[in-house]
């Protein structure tokens, strides 16, 4: 990933209350990588995704909010959106799983495969995960670093300012460390994008 | 459980009580066992609030036995919402204490001649019946703390709150918890009203001094429990998502498929869906000193519930579920996790169904009695409810009601009762269920078990579209005989996806009762039910054409995605042909 051309903040964090950064990864972080190729080449080759959790625990993926049955076919385009999930449950999270019996439930809003070509070059994919892959990729990509708007982070910041507050060893911005009140101070809703960096201490 | 216990409210001299045998309704459990007696003796053109309706409250068939997941309970009668069949279903620790007990049911009968309302109380040495006019309009919350007081905490109660005694078609009956707190509601099609009309606010019971009940097959029920267990705890839904984030876990899902309706149904997304979503409600209650897994009753072990603290730590409510996250959250357009929680508590106080309150109120805001997303505005139009304004009274009385009484076109009900979490705009499938449950649009209805399991009507070929109406019916079908089981609905993941974890359950109840249950059997007991079902409410003037969805859900496209629910008539017509 080419993170270089945005502003960063590193924080260093107690593991134990990393989990609260997770609502960042529920509302979606930017990808800039190279597009054109199907869900899995993407989450495997481009995210790093093990291809056997890809298969086994995430049950659910969604292409632009539309479920998708085969990650093969299904191509990710500038601009794309997409969401993994574990199982869920109800028989609606039941319709929503890959390939499941229950697909013809939902067929309306499946996603179709394009038969139209399609282009490789750089652009920008958001991604979302939700409930245990949140819980279980989350740290690691925290940890690689996510790019977010500016906005989005500045809300919750002030949200979870007690709980920020209470697991925050250390701050950076740029890599020039900054003290805590500083970083609720910082106008970070002035900022279009930023990459932010979690790593757990204990 | 080999007895029933009638009360009699309407006999000369004050209520009655029988104690009889079984008879024709041995064998049966749960929602078997409601819809067989109130199919057999109410008559199905009887007003619901009439001394001809009966309230029959039954554990399922493995309650009060040491069967993991076994301690759900049903409420059946003439729903005073849909005009039809109901039976709601409930957690709590009603089941496991009623069963216990030696009763598969509690029929209310008759109607009182008077307005007193009145107390029982059940014990190891019998059934005591008292008036008690100082429990009047009570909470659910403060009637089982006075309840506390007068028989100590080894209970477990049933009861109504408010709008159960103002006979409100929304009323709910309410269940204890482990820790004795009314959060379990048998919510849907208005039962609370019916227990009104019959003049009981609340029934005690006390299972000091009973055994659990025992299996007659101990070493297989043993060993059919271990592996059912291991099953559960194994699978990733019931083993791990379901005691992460509860039921709410939905939230981010079925907005991300476009599902999620919002403000009153115009839209499939909520802007303010991560706000409300189960990942940070379980952050939330972390936070705060809460708790994110927790049972609704003793031998539960998946645990989708928990404890939702307020700001300062305090317990408010129960783990809201999605049903209610979404109904007083997005469709009314609220992003505020403590405000949706405060009107989680007051439903419960009052003894309403969150779903079809937040229905309401949506329908209300849509007649301009509030603006989308003004959580105060909500709050207040719940307090008018519980008070018994006129106002109130004609909330609580539900999304139809309120739709006509406000000139409102957009009402999403069928047979009157309010539509659940899931677009069927975007979930076809389940828009199949909505409209041809025999319960008026319930997403439990059809929940469970897949054909391929149980392999009825043959195989289906999930890819085309007829596949849903196959689908529809089998769900019905199995779900109809999980209720009757007493059995969790949310085993169904466990029992979908590892057939060793379905022969356990069939195992389990074999044990249980002695009688070799196969999947055969599931189908056949979920059949006859249904069976008496429809045909209660066709004699109550129930016709194919009540198997419908509100026209604007054919005509209006449902953005994101922008689809229109595209089912044949004909093809709903079928759902019942087995
Ligand atoms: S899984 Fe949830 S609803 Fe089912 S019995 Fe357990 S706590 Fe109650």
């Amino acid at each position: 990933m080419n993170n270089a051309a945005f502003p960063s903040l590193l924080l260093s964090f107690e593991p134990g209350r990393i989990f609260i950064f997770f609502q960042l990864l529920e509302n979606g972080f930017i990808v800039k990588e190279k597009i054109g190729c199907s869900v899995k080449e993407f989450l495997c080759n481009r995210m790093f995704i093990e291809q056997e959790y890809l298969d086994n625990r995430i049950q659910t993926i969604f292409l632009n909010g539309k479920p998708v049955d085969d990650v093969n076919s299904a191509i990710v385009r500038d601009g794309s959106s997409i969401s993994l999930s574990a199982a869920m449950p109800g028989l609606a999270g039941a319709t929503m799983r890959r390939g499941g019996t229950l697909a013809s439930m939902r067929s309306g809003i499946s996603y179709v495969p394009a038969e139209t070509g399609f282009d490789s070059f750089e652009g920008k994919v958001t991604i979302k995960f939700f409930n245990l892959i949140s819980k279980e990729l989350g740290p690691e990509f925290l940890n690689r670093g996510i790019i977010i708007e500016g906005k989005t982070f500045s809300g919750f910041i002030v949200t979870n300012r007690k709980i920020i507050e209470a697991g925050l060893f250390s701050a950076e911005t740029d890599g020039v460390k900054i003290e805590t009140e500083k970083l609720f101070n910082i106008k970070w809703e002035d900022k279009a994008e930023l990459l932010l960096k979690v790593t757990g201490i204990k | 459980m080999d007895k029933i216990l009638r009360i009699n409210m309407g006999a000369d001299g004050g209520p009655k009580t029988t104690i009889g045998s079984l008879g024709n309704y041995a064998g049966l459990g749960g929602r078997a066992m409601t819809s067989a007696i109130v199919a057999k003796e109410v008559p199905p053109l009887c007003h619901p609030l009439s001394a001809e309706n009966k309230l029959v409250i039954a554990p399922g068939l493995l309650s009060g036995s040491l069967a993991a997941m076994s301690g759900r309970i049903s409420v059946g009668c003439k729903s005073p919402l849909t005009g039809g069949i109901k039976e709601a279903n409930s957690g709590g620790q009603g089941a496991q204490v009623l069963g216990r007990l030696g009763y598969a049911a509690i029929v209310l009968e008759g109607a009182p001649k008077s307005e007193t309302i009145y107390k029982v109380f059940i014990n190891k040495d019998g059934v005591k019946i008292a008036a008690d006019n100082s429990l009047k309009m009570l909470g659910n919350y403060d009637l089982v703390e006075k309840m506390k007081k007068e028989y100590g905490d080894k209970i477990a109660c049933i009861s109504i709150g408010p709008a159960g005694e103002m006979k409100m078609s929304a009323a709910s009956v309410a269940f204890t918890d482990m820790e004795l707190r009314p959060t379990r509601h048998a919510g849907r099609g208005g039962v609370g009203a019916v227990m009104g009309a019959k003049g009981v606010k609340v029934i005690v019971l006390d299972d000091t001094g009973m055994p659990n009940r025992e299996p007659k097959n101990p070493e297989k029920f043993k060993e059919a429990n271990k592996n059912f267990v291991q099953g559960l705890k194994k699978h990733p839904v019931t083993g791990e998502g379901l005691p992460a984030y509860g039921t709410n876990v939905l939230t981010n899902v079925i907005n991300e498929a476009g599902g999620f309706p919002t403000n009153n149904f115009k839209t499939g997304r909520f802007a303010g869906a991560s706000k409300i979503s189960g990942e940070t409600q379980a952050a939330t209650e972390t936070a705060r000193g809460g708790v994110v897994t927790h049972g609704c009753h003793k031998g539960c072990v998946i645990r989708c519930s928990g404890i939702y603290n307020d700001k300062d730590g305090n317990f408010l409510t129960k783990q809201p579920e999605y049903e209610t996250i979404w109904a007083h959250g997005a469709n009314c357009g609220i992003d505020d996790l403590d405000a949706i929680a405060m009107m989680d508590r007051l439903d419960d106080d009052y003894g309403l169904d969150t779903i079809e309150m937040g229905a309401t109120i949506a329908v209300a805001m849509d007649a301009g009695l509030a603006k989308f997303g003004d959580a105060k505005a909500a709050i207040n139009l719940l307090k008018e409810v519980g008070k018994g304004t006129h106002l109130g009274r004609i909330l609580g009385n539900g999304a139809a009601v309120t739709g006509k009484v406000f000139g409102i076109e957009r009402v999403p009900v069928v047979k009157g009762q309010s539509m659940p979490a899931y677009d069927p705009r975007a979930v076809q499938g389940m828009g199949v269920t909505y409209a041809t449950s025999t319960m008026g649009a319930d997403h439990t209805a059809g929940y469970a078990v897949t054909a391929n399991i149980l392999g009825v009507g043959g195989k289906v070929d999930a890819l085309k579209p007829e596949g849903q109406i196959d689908l529809s019916r089998n769900l019905q079908i199995a779900t109809a005989a999980i209720d009757s089981t007493g059995l969790c609905l949310f085993i169904a993941f466990a029992i979908l996806d590892q057939p060793d974890t379905f022969q356990a359950m069939l195992d389990l109840i074999s044990g249980f009762t002695g009688a070799n249950m196969t999947g055969d059997d599931v189908v056949a007991l979920g059949k006859s039910v249904l069976k008496n079902e429809r045909e209660f409410n066709i004699q109550a003037g129930f016709t194919s054409k009540h198997d419908r969805l509100p026209d604007y859900f054919k005509n209006e496209p449902l953005p994101p995605h922008n689809v229109t629910f595209a089912v044949k008539d004909e093809d709903l017509d079928k759902v019942f042909n087995w």
